[in-house]
């Protein structure tokens, strides 16, 4: 019944649309000063995300029981994993910035598990999303870096025991090294979360085309793409928030 | 566990003698976890999966082709505004591949380090192992 309607959607045999789940609808269209800042399925899924991901933080730290309960034991392992995740990449030093990967952490988990759910909206599938996080990690690590080392921390861009002359050479690839971080950072998550949503949409296409006689097959391998994406859907969380803390770890120590 | 707890909260709170004493207790205690971490069969620690290798690949991919989209952006602006097309995208091209590369390497020299240390690690925690079984 299903299959039927949307096979019957569909335009020519050619299956659904991959991008359409990507699409950004207004749900509360609202315009300031000419600037669009309607609520859109991204901002209400962005929502959701946070709303959630507190819930369980607060829930989990409610009754700080000895033996912890559910709940609390999974507040606590995440809490575990992003600690030793800081301590083991930017040093006891860079535990005071613990709130800052966490939350990272938490939000893009959240936002890409979520996305898993069926009809939902995966808020990490646009660049834009992902690169204003990966902005914000490069502007507060370079922060800390200058507020850490002043204008010592240009140093970073100045490798020791080079002679002068390769040093106009050098520096430059070393200025841009820096800056492709933020933007290595988004196109990573942004890349796998949408390329792996694109493939289960297209692969479901296949499903719809072949039937009953032929789906079985591309239905199989659906199932398996789900479990890998469940698994890069954690794997991004935890490399965006590892890469997060390397970078802190330069800003912090200032050596390569 | 709760016995120990609840001392130690109360010594905290009493001279600092004691305090001095409990934080003393702490890092034995701390010594002790670190030791019976290092004697755990490495195979089951985190992170040494396969899952940070498919991470690691997607890195290095990325790392390229984010070298490759700025320097060329980099570029193109700066030959926009310049007129001298395509001076600046090919010398920035050029750039951001070799700061993507500086990238991967100082990534992959960590990787290493990590590696050769969690060799030695397991060679260690071996040694002993091995004795006390000829034993």
């Amino acid at each position: 019944m299903a299959v039927e309607q949307a096979s019957g959607g569909a335009h020519g045999g050619s299956g659904l649309d991959p991008l359409h789940q990507f699409a950004i609808e207004r749900i509360v269209p609202l315009r300031i000063f000419g600037l669009d800042f309607s609520f859109t399925n991204s901002a209400l899924w962005m929502t959701i995300v946070a709303i959630l991901a507190s819930l369980l933080m607060v829930v989990g730290a409610r009754n700080r029981a000895l033996i912890p309960g559910r709940v609390q034991s999974v507040t606590e392992t995440a809490y575990e994993f992003v600690a030793g995740l800081v301590r083991d990449n930017a040093g006891t030093e860079g535990l005071r910035y613990f709130p800052f990967i966490f939350t990272l952490f938490i939000f893009i988990l959240f936002a890409n598990m979520l996305g898993m759910i069926p009809g939902s909206f995966t808020v990490t599938s646009h660049i834009i999303v992902t690169f204003a996080l990966a902005i914000l990690v490069f502007v507060v690590v370079t922060g800390i870096g200058f507020a850490k080392h002043g204008t010592a921390y240009l140093k970073l861009f100045v490798p020791d025991g080079v002679p002068g002359w390769l040093l106009p050479l050098l520096v430059p690839i070393e200025v841009i090294s820096y800056f492709i971080r933020p933007f290595s950072l988004g196109i990573r998550l942004f890349a796998n979360m949408m390329a792996g949503h694109m493939m289960l949409v297209v692969f479901a296409s296949f499903v719809l085309m072949l039937g009953v006689v032929g789906g079985w097959l591309p239905l199989i391998v659906m199932v398996g793409l789900n479990a890998l994406e469940v698994l890069i859907a954690f794997l991004q969380a935890f490399v965006f928030a590892l890469l997060s803390s390397i970078y802190l770890n330069d800003a912090l120590h200032m050596h390569h | 566990m709760a016995e120990t707890d609840g001392t130690g909260q109360d010594r905290g709170r009493a001279a600092s003698a004691d305090e001095a004493q409990a934080r003393e207790r702490l890092r034995a205690f701390g010594r002790k976890l670190d030791a019976a971490r290092r004697d755990e069969d490495p195979g089951k620690r985190p992170g040494a999966s396969s899952s940070s290798l498919l991470g690691m690949a997607f890195r290095i991919a990325t790392e390229l082709v984010a070298g490759l989209a700025l320097g060329g952006f980099i570029g193109w602006l700066l030959d926009r505004w310049l007129g001298t097309r395509p001076v600046f995208l090919l010398i920035f091209i050029g750039l951001g591949a070799a700061g993507a590369f500086v990238n991967i390497f100082r990534y992959a020299n960590r990787m290493h380090a990590a590696a050769r240390a969690e060799a030695d690690r397991n060679a260690a925690a071996r040694v002993p192992h091995k004795t006390q079984g000829g034993e």
